[in-house]
């Protein structure tokens, strides 16, 4: 029987129960994974095709894989556990620190007004292991996101970047197994107008949630109070209404907090100057 | 003989001597233990307010000082004058001080560096053509271990009268390639193509945007600087993949680094004026590998001449 899109989007995060000596592959956007098990053992490989970012391929749940070609070309990492940790499960995470969205076009926000727009990120795959306990393996990202400095280059912070587009509309966005949508809600409570080139999203507050056919994470409220002062982000409990079902699959790396204030906001191009 | 002295020592060890002594190694080893305990205590007690370099000499401090305490009740409990200690103590300490003025100086200059704190335990640091992580930092000197694993010790005068680097003071650094391309080359499309290289290395920051700067115009070539961000950290894989993709990319795109080199188109001599010797453009490495081709040069007037004055003179 085949299975829709849709339905292997949602296979891929579903658990899977190895027998010994069994070794088995999955695919999540542009990464290939691969986890083998020894009686006592566990093995996990990957690789990643970055021209298959774009690409509509369709994702590929873990399942056994049928050669064992690869097993010599791909370089193992290897984990010690017990013998009755059998059950392996692909859940998806936000990348571990701080996501500055670049958008295409710098993006304007009249004083007084308010805009919502959504973006897509990229996932990190975590490999957990274990039926009562689980034991995380490892994390790997979809996609390796370039990094960026944001703020000053004293008191700055290491983020990852992202160009990406910024939409208003969900239907224009794509729909990827490994991209989650996270709605952000821009408020200029300033006296000014907010035109920026760059919004940085604290990922590691987002959980992650599934929808009917999209990967989702909490709302986030950037309150913008102008150029000099920090801006208040606000992250939305639970699910986002945008899908009627949503269940929770990943939790936030650290514990949300009702509001942040962090500086969010980038205007100047470049520090090529120093 | 032997007997005789045996005797003497035994009637040396009296019964108060026996106290004095017992009395001196109890107020040692308790003073040393309490010593130990009190720089345990502080040192867990003020790990989350002071830097490692400041708990380090504070530890030092209580140890040296309680230890010249400890000391002096030993003395007290021997029955030896600490005032007359003290005056000679001063004497000599005049006579130590001039003897010891190299470490007096570095003495001062730890102070002033631990005051000042350019630098901290785990930073690397770059005095002339030495580098590596600081290992401590001592009222008398400053120990680093190179990134080739070897130790070396800075006086602390040398310190504050060179110029230091920290390399890690700060977050982000630029690391800056200098190279230099043939004037046939396309500006533009070497822009694209470093650009492209620095987007393809995760490791480098997109912000600070990289930059590159036409430096000259070169006696080989045009002369640039490539310069990219990166986190502290990340140095040896910003500067391994970076420059393997900028060759990578060069070779690609059809760009060639220029080399020291230049053609020597032979003329005659005497068929141009003096003066109008044209500078040579420079080539690339491929040309300049070229076996050069000896121009056949007719034999000049003056040569033959000279040919033919040397036979007849013979």
């Amino acid at each position: 029987m085949k299975l829709s899109l849709s339905e292997l989007r949602h296979k891929i995060w579903e658990p899977r129960q190895f027998s010994s000596e069994d070794w088995h592959h999955a695919r999540v956007g542009p990464l290939d994974l691969w986890v083998r098990r020894s009686p006592q053992d566990w093995y996990v490989a990957y690789e990643r095709d970055p021209g298959r970012e774009q690409e509509e391929l369709p994702p590929v749940p873990l399942h056994p894989a049928q050669t064992s070609e690869s097993v010599d070309r791909l370089t193992w990492n290897r984990w010690v556990a017990g013998e009755e940790a059998a059950r392996v499960r692909l859940v998806p995470c936000m990348p571990d620190r701080a996501v500055v969205i670049r958008p295409r076009y710098p993006l304007n926000v009249p004083r007084g007004k308010e805009v919502l727009f959504f973006v897509s990120l990229p996932v990190w795959a975590r490999v957990l292991v274990g039926d009562r306990e689980p034991m995380p393996l490892c994390e790997l990202p979809t996609v390796v996101l370039s990094k960026t400095w944001f703020g000053d280059p004293i008191t700055g912070e290491l983020c990852y970047s992202l160009k990406t587009k910024v939409l208003r509309q969900i239907d224009m966005l794509e729909n990827h197994a490994h991209l989650a949508v996270c709605p952000v809600l821009i408020r200029n409570q300033a006296f000014a107008d907010l035109d920026f080139q760059r919004i940085c999203i604290r990922v590691e507050y987002l959980s992650l949630y599934r929808g009917q056919t999209r990967l989702w994470t909490n709302q986030v409220e950037v309150q913008f109070h102008g150029e000099d002062l920090n801006s208040t982000i606000i992250t939305g409990r639970g699910a986002p209404d945008f899908e009627r079902t949503a269940e929770k699959l990943g939790e936030a790396r650290l514990a949300p907090e009702r509001s942040l204030l962090k500086k969010s906001f980038s205007f100047l191009k470049s520090l090529s100057g120093i | 003989m032997l007997n005789n002295a045996f005797r003497e020592l035994i009637g040396f060890f009296t019964l108060e001597v026996l106290q004095k002594v017992i009395l001196v190694a109890v107020i040692a080893v308790v003073g040393l233990l309490i010593l130990r305990f009190l720089s345990a205590l502080l040192n867990r007690m003020t790990r989350k307010y002071l830097s490692q370099q400041y708990g380090m000499l504070l530890r030092k401090a209580i140890q040296y000082t309680g230890a010249v305490i400890v000391l002096f009740i030993i003395l007290s409990v021997l029955g030896v004058k600490i005032t007359a200690l003290l005056g000679a103590a001063g004497i000599v300490g005049i006579a130590v001080g001039f003897a010891a003025q190299t470490s007096m100086s570095n003495l001062i200059s730890g102070l002033f560096l631990i005051s000042e704190k350019p630098f901290q335990i785990g930073d690397a640091i770059k005095v002339g053509d030495k580098s590596g992580v600081i290992l401590s930092i001592d009222l008398l000197s400053v120990k680093i271990q190179t990134f080739d694993n070897q130790y070396i010790r800075f006086p602390n005068s040398l310190l504050i009268t060179n110029e230091l680097t920290n390399i890690t003071r700060f977050p982000i650094r630029r690391l800056d390639i200098k190279f230099t391309v043939p004037y046939r080359t396309d500006v533009s499309r070497l822009r694209r193509v470093l650009l492209a290289a620095a987007e393809a290395t995760p490791n480098c920051l997109d912000e600070p945007e990289p930059i590159i700067v036409f430096n000259e115009f070169g006696e080989s070539g045009m002369q640039f600087l490539f310069g990219v961000w990166f986190h502290k950290n990340d140095f040896l894989a910003v500067k391994n993949s970076l420059m393997q993709r900028i060759k990578e990319n060069f070779d690609a795109e059809g760009i060639a680094f220029a080399l020291p080199a230049r053609s020597h188109y032979g003329q005659p001599p005497g068929t141009l004026p003096p003066g109008r010797a044209r500078a040579a453009p420079a080539e690339t490495w491929g040309e300049a590998q070229r076996p050069a081709r000896r121009q056949p040069s007719p034999p000049s007037a003056g040569a033959g001449a000279r040919r033919r004055a040397g036979r007849k003179k013979s």
